[in-house]
């Protein structure tokens, strides 16, 4: 087995602590700016449903702008907006390069994809149940937990899982532009130096990353569907 | 008592004013089931939400027991909306939660321990019949068991009044006789008041004690039920009378000329609506003896309306018309509405 390795994935036993390194930042990536896209991204989508016309608290201004805002980046290509972003990373984090540089821009990729995505969630959720809950007394802020997010927990798993896996290919883009990740180790060896196993790795390693997001995501959709 | 004095709702949309209610007053007293009945579109839910405030009138007054509603603030509102249940036309059970979480829903922040939740919970269960369901989705019920556990939920914070808004307009007949059965137990046993919309005359017959009518924003007609059926006033009325009743056939039947309902020369065809006090049988006995007509049952039936009859009889009736029409007159004064359908 292992001589089949070195035989025929030299560069990969070459550079493996790289590729380990590399895997390793790519999953940090994915996990902090999940982490921050999720809670963001679900806050600024809760408002885009309770402020829109007819909304629980419904402030046309407060739509307007954020409406727009999310449009504007939503329309920006990933790699156009990190370019842009560059001078206020610099600011921001101190760096522009690395999983550190990388952060700032990635958030602020996914948030607008994701708020969206809740947005859609929250709005399939039967006007009834609103109604229901007023009539019982519940407050907005009631309303926004105890009905919005906890009927519509299948969909935002949904919503959850398909940006996770639109992240791993952002995290790639900024990874090639020097944000770490196996993105950036994808072209520093397997694009520049030529070495084909270490790009057949990237792509084995990026198939089973989405893989396990997806099939975790849909096992918890069915646990949470009923 | 539930007080609505000049209630106004007006709608503003883009391409006009939607007026879905026009200066309503109704009074509804403690303990008593009020019907509130009209065509789809007449105002009514926009009326039932104006009682607990989901719909803030654009004018006008709501009281509940002396208390203004439409004084209060949306922090006080929500506080006397936990004593004002609610139930809807597709039920709008939370399908995340099971029959019990849902019936709990209402009591979080009530100030109950979870031991007494669960019990306040399995005592609703028994009173809506559910107890096996407790833990079941609202995806595995029938539409009945959907609405008895939103019923249940409804009265959860033990209110004083309950307002349903179609609550049976999505059920088949027999669960509708059922849910209106609940209905009037819950209004029974535990002595609360309930505000009823529906556009089925059937409906406000079965547990109705008073009715009123809406037509475009208003009210047109108002009263116990009784006397709302036995003298109705207004075409509306009279319309959704006719279509609960079996007596209705007959307008159509004639229509067709049925030979059930076909009369030869010198014959009329009336129906007598009769209500409790004067019987109609007795009368047709009267009238051949008096008048020199012959009278002849066609058909007709007999309801019981707020425990009292009331009935209506399609008679055919032969003899000289000036005999025919002095036997109308005097079915007329003993107080039976008599109405000619056709005479040849
Ligand atoms: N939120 C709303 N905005 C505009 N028009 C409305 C609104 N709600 C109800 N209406 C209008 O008010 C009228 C009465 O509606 P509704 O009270 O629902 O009638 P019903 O319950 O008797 O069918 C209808 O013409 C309806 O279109
Ligand atoms: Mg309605």
């Amino acid at each position: 087995m292992l001589d089949f390795i070195v035989q025929w994935m030299p560069n990969v036993v070459l550079r493996w602590d790289g590729l380990v390194q590399a895997f390793w930042e790519t999953i940090i990536l994915l996990v902090v700016c999940g982490f921050l896209s999720f809670i963001v991204g679900l806050f600024l989508g809760v408002v885009l449903i309770v402020t829109k016309k007819g909304g629980i608290l419904q402030n046309l201004f407060i739509w307007r702008i954020l409406d727009f805002c999310i449009n504007i980046i939503r329309a920006i290509p990933f790699l156009i907006l990190i370019i842009a972003l560059l001078p206020v990373t610099r600011t921001i984090m101190g760096i522009a390069i690395g999983v550190r540089g990388a952060i700032f821009p990635l958030v602020v990729g996914t948030v607008p994809f994701f708020a969206r995505q809740i947005e859609a969630a929250l709005s399939e959720v039967d006007s009834g149940l609103i109604e229901a809950a007023q009539s019982m007394g519940d407050s907005p802020i009631q309303i926004i937990f105890r009905v919005y997010l906890h009927e519509s927990i299948p969909s935002i798993i949904r919503a959850t899982t398909i940006t996770l896996i639109a992240l791993i290919g952002y995290i790639a883009i900024v990874g090639s532009i020097g944000g770490g990740g196996i993105g950036n180790f994808a072209i520093a060896y397997g694009h520049i130096r030529n070495d084909t196993d270490i790009m057949v790795i990237v792509v084995i390693l990026s198939v089973l990353l989405v893989t396990a997001i997806q099939s975790i995501g849909d096992f918890l959709v069915r646990k949470t569907t009923h | 008592m539930i007080e609505i004095k000049n209630v106004t709702k007006t709608f503003v949309t883009p391409k006009q004013n939607v007026h879905a209610c026009n200066d309503i007053s109704l009074t509804i007293e403690d303990g008593e089931i009020y019907g509130i009945i009209g065509f789809s579109g007449a105002g009514k839910s926009t009326l039932v939400r104006c009682i607990n405030l989901l719909e803030r009138p654009t004018s006008g007054q709501v009281l509940i027991d002396g208390a203004e509603l439409t004084a209060m603030s949306e922090t006080e509102l929500r506080k006397v909306r936990k004593k004002i249940g609610m139930i809807f036309q597709h039920f709008n059970l939370m399908r995340s939660r099971t029959v019990a979480q849902n019936i709990a829903y209402p009591l979080k922040g009530s100030g109950l321990s979870n031991e007494e939740i669960q019990a306040k919970v399995k005592s609703l269960l028994k009173l809506v019949e559910l107890e096996d369901k407790e833990n079941a989705y609202p995806s595995q019920l029938s539409g009945g068991q959907k609405q008895r556990v939103a019923i249940a939920r409804a009265l959860a914070n033990d209110p004083k009044v309950l307002l349903c808004d179609e609550a049976t307009s999505a059920l088949d007949p027999q669960t509708t006789h059922s849910i209106l059965a609940l209905l009037k137990e819950v209004n029974q046993k535990l002595g609360i008041t309930i505000v009823l919309i529906t556009h089925e005359m059937a409906v406000i017959k079965a547990i109705c004690d008073r009715v009123a009518v809406m037509e475009k924003g208003h009210v047109v007609e108002e009263g116990k039920i009784l006397d709302v059926f036995s003298h109705p006033k207004q075409e509306v009325t009279k319309n959704f009378i006719r279509s609960t009743s079996s007596v209705s056939q007959i307008y159509e039947m004639v229509e067709k000329n049925d030979p059930l309902v076909a009369i030869k020369e010198n014959e009329s065809l009336i129906i007598l609506s009769y209500s409790a006090g004067n019987a109609g049988e007795a009368l047709i006995s009267a009238i051949s003896r008096k008048f020199n007509v012959d009278a002849n049952i066609v058909f007709g039936n007999v309801e019981i309306i707020a425990n009292q009859a009331m009935g209506s009889l399609v008679v055919i009736i032969s003899g000289e018309l000036s005999d025919i029409n002095q036997a109308v007159a005097y079915i007329r004064d003993a107080g039976v509405k008599v109405e000619v359908l056709k005479t040849c």
